[in-house]
């Protein structure tokens, strides 16, 4: 799934995020510019951050913002951006986050093998490497498609 | 067995972690059902253990809770439920 999903649309390296809340709105932006969410998503997405606190940041310096399917989302869709300078987003186990992993799923159990994927891609350390040194959204793209995923 | 992994949307971490705990239950031969949901439906929702982060599980009062440090790292996972899960397990089939 993630092989198809992840774009030159939907990868981005070096985002100059001037807050969480920034970093999470341009992957909202990304998943928006692949036509899979609204608006309002993106919103939601933030809103979930602030309202349930960051545990969003799933992972070490990764964090996965998303929303429930029914408040804006058109499908399955996975965006991935890379921070210029590591942002904390308030998780005293994960921060400082390093690259944000925004998705969409349009109910509770379809996008199940997307998730696992980013599990596997979580759990691998020659993902954190790319991800901390990786300058162009092919480095992140060839690795994706690269990598052999149960 | 009917176990619940609980995050805010019931779509990423608590799907993540559903996955994760499935493994380790048929690892240790232990029969359960486990299903991932939101915060909000997991307080009207019936089960025999509720596993999910510290945050959320102090609003879960009065329930069987098990808290993890971590939804998808599967060693912390096992030493921080695993012998909850068992112990649940043990009282219910």
């Amino acid at each position: 799934m993630i092989k198809e999903l992840l774009s030159e649309t939907t990868i981005e390296v070096n985002f100059k995020a001037t807050s969480w809340e920034s970093a999470v709105r341009e992957s909202g932006e990304l998943l928006k510019k692949a036509g899979k969410v609204n608006s309002l998503y993106i919103d939601e997405m933030v809103k979930g951050v602030k309202e349930l606190g960051p545990y969003i940041v799933i992972s070490k310096n990764i964090a996965m913002p998303h929303a429930r399917p029914e408040e804006g989302s058109n499908g399955i869709g996975v965006s991935l951006i890379t921070l210029k300078t590591p942002i904390n987003f308030g998780n005293k186990e994960n921060d400082p986050v390093k690259a944000v992993v925004g998705f969409s799923a349009k109910d509770n159990k379809s996008h199940i093998e997307l998730l696992s994927e980013l599990m596997q891609l979580f759990e691998d350390e020659d993902f954190h490497k790319i991800i901390n040194k990786a300058n162009s959204k092919e480095e992140i793209k060839k690795f994706i498609l690269e990598k052999d995923f149960k | 067995m009917k176990i619940l992994t609980v995050c805010g949307n019931g779509i990423g971490s608590s799907l993540m972690l559903a996955m994760k705990v499935d493994e380790i239950c048929k690892e240790n031969n232990i029969k359960a059902d486990v299903e991932s949901t939101d915060f909000d439906s997991a307080k009207g929702k019936k089960a025999d253990l509720l596993i999910t982060i510290k945050e959320l599980a102090v609003q879960l009062e009065g329930r069987n809770v098990a808290i993890v440090r971590s939804y998808t790292n599967k060693e912390k996972i096992i030493e921080d439920v695993l012998d909850k899960i068992k112990e649940t397990y043990e009282k219910v089939k």
